[in-house]
């Protein structure tokens, strides 16, 4: 087992692979930015070190920082979380060849999947179905308009190197493209340092699948089924849940059978995932994620197999004690991601003091959570500030009890998505199951509907109310009668 | 004790009262029970109105309080009803015609500070009302002339009661 390992990451990931590392015994190590030095996974480390300025490419992306860290403080292990380096062939290459375990596949492996393109050659070469895509620089040069046509518009301009929905755009006409490619590769280029860009056939209605795959480096591959990621926005998920509503149990084991073949095929090692898009009928293979997701609770629920300790028992080199026929999928989960984004005006990023911090507890309920309160939201890094996982006996229960949670959920200080779930779930089409990738777009004014102002004027004043008694009684127990009712601002302000 | 609310540009009108010593809560016609289940301090309250119980995230801010109710954020701006009443009447925007000055709270006249025939310009203090342990000033909405004053120092007035008549500026009087 891996001794030391070091979390190139921050916030609710970096104290989930703490978590896993305690579970195993294992010596973990943070490293954080300036503005992180006070967020809990710095204090909940077994030790933590500055990594510097608070801009990622200062701190979090700057690999050669990262290796140093990891060599003065004996790691032998990194595990990248999501995000940041966690798709970098070339830091997992840095790591291999400082002798320091990547708690994720080979930089050989990452290149061959982490790559879009080479994914979907790989997809081909293991017989699962593609949507017809090209390869494609940042230009909107004779031959790159002249291949996309042959696509067919409208088309999807993806980074090569990417996920997570960064960088994509949707292109519907020649014209288009001249603005869209440069802008595309502009954006791979700050995200993730390369600007090569796939553009490929844009599916009408899709649905959003993926398979959680493990595997072990001893040749094993287990799927953990799937996860439906279809309610999104901009290409960012925001509810995640398994199982998915809209498989059929033949059409679940075929799905599943597809991605442990291109695992197979790609020589995959460790935790991953295949995404597809899926049609009324069918399904097209989309991309793997060389990495752990930010959505993994969902399978850690249903499954009850714990990924991070996969993830670092396999870096260890254990073979993977758990066979796939012992692999179940019971009761439902759903993820909802807390972001501090205010969801009536746009989703506009909400920074700064988080002045109150209260999740829900209870049966069936967890909550990955990176920020506490007194913690301040920055703008350096994404707006997630937890993730409320809620499970149920099946699906209809599952949304019962996670409305009930949201309803728990109390951040003061920052605006959150809270608001946004609460009304998602309570909407027919999600109760339903019927919904695809631009559900969300199409539903957002009924999403966003504030209809309580009249209950929070009662609130308001009851407050405001038990605000003067109170000053009212601290006078008049001090004697001190003489104040101005009528003027607000003669009152003094206690906190 | 009544508070105006004001919230998305919406106005509420919320009045309290207590009877056997149980909080009330009246608004939009009908009255309720309310009662707090958290000290005033704490970031997230949970309060019992109407029988109900639930809980709601509540800041204090200078300007005004905020209330986070199901995740979403209102914000709040309290003012006492009084309040409100005494500061429209003393800011209101000038206007011609004759305008009733009546009493904007339960009080004593201290003093009369103009005369009939008076021109009095906006701001201008014409009275001062003894109320709650406290001198008030009322000032003149608006530019005008005194018609007539019906009230004298020492006079017990309830709220609304009328207090002066002012007619339109000299200037515009015949016009």
């Amino acid at each position: 087992m891996l001794k030391r390992v070091l979390i190139a990451n921050r916030g609710e990931i970096a104290l989930r692979v703490i978590r896993a590392c305690r579970k195993l015994g294992v010596h973990s190590i943070a490293v954080y930015s300036d503005a992180d030095a006070h967020l809990p996974f710095v204090q909940q480390a077994d030790e933590s070190h500055y990594l510097g300025p608070s801009p990622a490419a200062d701190s979090y992306l700057n690999m050669s920082r990262v290796i140093e860290l990891a060599k003065l403080h004996n790691a032998d292990g990194i595990h990248p979380g999501y995000g940041f380096l966690s798709e970098n062939a070339t830091f997992a290459k840095l790591c291999e060849d400082s002798g320091i375990k990547f708690i994720g596949p080979s930089s050989r492996a990452i290149d061959a999947l982490g790559d879009k393109r080479n994914a979907k050659a790989v997809a081909e070469k293991a017989n699962v179905p593609v949507t017809p895509w090209i390869k494609c620089g940042g230009a909107a040069t004779a031959d790159n308009i002249a291949a996309i046509r042959k696509i067919g518009f409208p088309v999807m301009i993806k980074p090569a190197a990417g996920g997570g929905g960064k960088g994509m755009h949707r292109a519907d006409t020649e014209d288009q493209l001249a603005e869209l490619l440069p802008k595309a590769a502009r954006e791979a280029k700050a995200a993730f340092g390369d600007d090569a860009l796939l553009v490929e056939k844009y599916l009408a209605a899709p649905r959003h699948i993926e398979v959680q795959m493990l595997a072990d480096e001893h040749g094993t591959v287990l799927h953990l089924f799937e996860r439906e990621c279809s309610l999104q926005r901009r290409h960012q998920k925001l509810l995640e849940e398994s199982p998915s509503p809209s498989l059929t149990p033949a059409q679940r084991a075929a799905i599943c059978a597809d991605a442990v073949r291109i695992a197979t095929t790609a020589g995959y090692t460790n935790a991953g995932t295949c995404e597809f898009l899926m049609d009324a009928e069918r399904w097209y293979f989309c991309e793997v994620n060389t990495r752990l997701q930010v959505e993994h609770p969902v399978t850690e629920q249903v499954t009850g197999i714990d990924l991070v300790e996969q993830q670092l028992r396999i870096a260890s080199g254990e073979k993977l004690a758990i066979r796939q026929a012992d692999i179940r999928q019971s009761g439902h989960t759903i993820e909802l991601r807390i972001n501090s984004e205010d969801p009536f005006t746009g989703f506009m990023p909400s920074l700064g003091h988080i002045d109150a911090f209260q999740p829900p507890a209870g049966e069936g309920i967890r909550v990955d959570a990176g920020f506490a309160a007194g913690d301040t939201v920055t703008q350096f890094y994404d707006s997630m500030i937890a993730k409320l996982i809620v499970s149920g006996s099946d699906r209809a229960h599952c949304i019962e009890r996670a409305i009930a949670a949201l309803r728990e959920f109390h951040v003061v200080g920052v605006a959150t998505t809270v608001p946004f779930h609460i009304q998602l779930l309570q909407h027919a089409d999600v109760r339903a199951g019927k919904f695809n990738i631009h559900w969300v777009e199409k539903h957002l004014a009924e999403l966003t509907k504030r209809e309580q102002a009249q209950k929070a004027a009662v609130l308001a004043a009851l407050m405001e109310y038990r605000h003067l008694n109170k000053i009212r009684d601290a006078q008049s127990r001090a004697g001190e009668l003489h104040f101005d009712p009528w003027s607000s601002s003669s009152l003094p302000r206690l906190r | 004790m009544e508070y105006e609310v004001e919230i998305d540009g919406r106005k509420f009108v919320v009045r309290f009262f207590t009877r056997d010593g149980q909080l009330f809560v009246e608004h939009e016609g009908g009255a309720f029970p309310v009662k707090a289940a958290t000290p005033l301090r704490n970031k997230v309250q949970r309060a019992v109105v109407n029988g109900g119980e639930g809980s709601f995230g509540y800041h204090r801010a200078k300007e005004h309080t905020e209330i986070v109710l199901d995740g979403a954020i209102y914000s709040a701006t309290v003012r006492e009803l009084e309040h409100v009443r005494l500061s429209a009447m003393t800011h209101r925007k000038a206007a011609v015609g004759k305008l009733d000055i009546k009493a904007p709270m339960p009080g004593i006249v201290v003093a009369v500070k103009v005369k009939v025939g008076d021109e009095v310009k906006k701001n201008q203090s014409l009275l001062s009302l003894h109320a709650m342990k406290l001198e008030n000033d009322i000032r003149s909405p608006r530019d005008g002339v005194v018609e007539s004053i019906s009230i004298k120092p020492n006079d017990v007035l309830e709220k609304g009661a009328p207090m002066l008549k002012l007619g339109p500026p000299r200037d515009q009087a015949d016009g």
